[in-house]
């Protein structure tokens, strides 16, 4: 089960560019096959014209924790700018300040929602057995089983 | 320079579904209750 905290602004856009360099430094790996290419609509064609693979992974095998902030930071200016999905609180602790980010409460109740299935509900009276031949199943001809679906009405 | 380099290696579409779920994943916390 999910749960869902409030996490410091700076730690998350520490720990966004982070994942998103490692995930820059994937992306570049699997585009090894594809630098030798002439092909004009690749869309790092041009990049790879400027700049060498071994130049581009040097960059960013040594990239600092400034670089690593900037990436983050962008990100989630233009993700808390652009949509109602996080909500920002500035917060006072022992004349420390700091911003807190958490997910919207209307996204949140959406994505509760959806978690919760029909057959996660507990079963609340054991059902009936079926017939002597095994074809009829009466679950629902049981009173207490149609005044609980009464109620979920 | 580092920066735009890294978003010009994942574009617009990579760059915007990776972060939702990575800030999303960290926002949660799937292990909490385990460590109980």
């Amino acid at each position: 089960m999910k749960i869902w905290k409030k996490k410091n602004r700076t730690e998350l856009v520490f720990k966004l560019g982070n994942k998103l360099i490692k995930f820059a430094q994937y992306k570049l790996m699997q585009e090894q096959d594809n630098i030798k290419s002439n092909d004009k609509d690749y869309r790092l064609y041009y990049l790879f014209k400027i700049i060498s693979y071994d130049n581009i992974y040097k960059l960013l095998d040594n990239i600092s924790e400034q670089v690593k902030f900037e990436v983050g930071e962008s990100i989630i200016r233009i993700i808390g700018d652009k949509t109602n999905l996080f909500t920002s609180e500035l917060r006072t602790f022992n004349n420390n300040r700091e911003v807190i980010i958490s997910i919207s409460e209307e996204y949140l109740h959406k994505l509760n929602i959806s978690c919760i299935n029909v057959t996660q509900l507990p079963m609340l009276v054991n059902p009936n057995s079926p017939d002597k031949n095994g074809n009829i199943y009466l679950i629902f001809m049981v009173k207490q089983v149609i005044f609980i679906i009464l109620l979920i009405l | 320079m580092k920066a735009l380099l890294v978003y010009l290696l994942l574009g617009n579409d990579n760059i915007i579904s990776t972060s939702f779920k990575v800030l999303i994943e960290l926002i949660s916390d799937e292990n909490m209750e385990k460590k109980k």
